[in-house]
């Protein structure tokens, strides 16, 4: 397992955020966190990063814990978050290049040239990032986030803002990060389409709490309570988001 | 510690210094201004006599050392609040570097010449 979520809450005062979650993503696996608004699924993806401390809970990472062995950790995942940006006075190029830098990764040039034409992004590589979109932005934090070849990609939101053509780009250059280097994928996303497509499980929260879990089909029919084919997340979705935790449970 | 690490953080200041002049012309212009009021005023006080001719050596390096100090905390803090500003610290906390490291590039591109940053941003 790359990444082992156990009983993880947090607390922020009185008001609990995330509540008694518990989840695995295995080697080359695409897991889908799922959940309206204020679900959780930013805040859990946040203590994952080390960002935030659990009020209590565990999360392993390659077996490990974060606490002990973040430096080995964090040379082997990476991320994309619409919380992060980059210098903005800085080019595309040397924004990648001080990144590549940190991660160690060889031949940096040819290896952010290779990812820019992946993204469809290469004519911007000397644009200074004050002058890109935010679509723009999102593609080159996917870059980042694919720089040192990570065994766990966290992505949050990160095909948010980005054109069909863009989005194309983005989830076949995620596939071939899967392909290639087994990469198990945690991602979060308001788009149902994009989930069903990549997603082989999901987790599916609502105030904090793990309402459903498994594939898209099975998420569908215990959220819909119905005998369905084939995965209807749209529908599960708002469904899920008009009824009380407890009776979708 | 890993030096290419530090090497990083290095890289990205001197890029920040090719693009942004503010940072050159502030590690320049606040060291020079303090060492000429501080001249300035240790020269009038020697003039009229009232100062004993070791102190106005003493002044003049204290002005220097304050100086140097001064900015050394300052480039420090407004380094590290580029990221703040720019939004970079996530980018910076969810990678293998650490905070020694770090700190370390700060103390480095901090105590690098002004002429070696200026000759960067001129590139």
């Amino acid at each position: 397992m790359v990444l082992e979520v156990d009983h993880l809450t947090k607390d922020f005062g009185s008001c609990r955020v995330v509540d008694d979650v518990s989840f695995g993503v295995s080697e080359g696996e695409i897991v889908a966190l799922l959940g309206p608004n204020g679900a959780g699924k930013s805040t859990t993806i946040h203590m994952l990063l080390g960002l935030i401390d659990p009020t209590s809970g565990t999360i392993r990472m390659f077996g490990k814990s974060l606490q002990h062995h973040r430096e080995e950790i964090f040379g082997k995942i990476n991320m994309s978050s619409p919380y992060a940006g980059f210098p903005s006075r800085l080019t595309v190029l040397e924004n990648l290049l001080v990144y590549a830098r940190l991660y160690g990764v060889q031949n940096r040039q040819a290896k952010i040239r290779a990812l820019l034409g992946l993204l469809g992004i290469d004519e911007l590589e000397k644009r200074p990032m004050l002058q890109l979109s935010f679509g723009e932005i999102a593609r080159v934090r996917l870059c980042k986030a694919f720089l040192n070849d990570p065994k766990l990609l966290l992505l949050d939101e990160a095909l948010g803002g980005l054109d069909p053509y863009a989005a194309t780009l983005a989830k076949e250059a995620l596939m071939q990060l899967q392909r290639q280097h087994g990469t198990a994928i945690l991602y979060t996303s308001h788009n149902m389409v994009d989930v069903e497509e990549l997603c082989s499980r999901v987790v599916f929260l609502r105030r904090g709490r793990v309402i459903a879990t498994g594939g898209p089909t099975e998420v569908t029919r215990a959220i819909l309570r119905e005998d369905r084919k084939r995965p209807a997340l749209s529908e599960a979705f708002i469904r899920a988001s008009r009824s009380e935790p407890h009776e979708v449970q | 510690m890993r030096f290419n690490r530090i090497a990083a953080v290095v890289e990205r200041h001197l890029y920040d210094a090719r693009h942004n002049l503010e940072r050159v012309t502030d590690t320049l212009y606040w060291p020079v201004m303090d060492i000429v009021v501080w001249g300035f005023l240790t020269v009038f006080l020697a003039q009229r006599g009232n100062l004993r001719p070791g102190l106005i050596s003493f002044l003049l390096g204290a002005a220097v050392l304050w100086g140097m100090f001064r900015a050394f905390q300052r480039d420090l803090a407004v380094s590290f609040l580029t990221e703040v500003w720019s939004h970079n610290v996530m980018g910076l906390l969810t990678t293998p570097l650490t905070i020694r490291e770090y700190l370390s590039g700060l103390l480095i591109i901090n105590r690098t010449p002004p002429k070696t940053i200026a000759e960067s941003a001129a590139s």
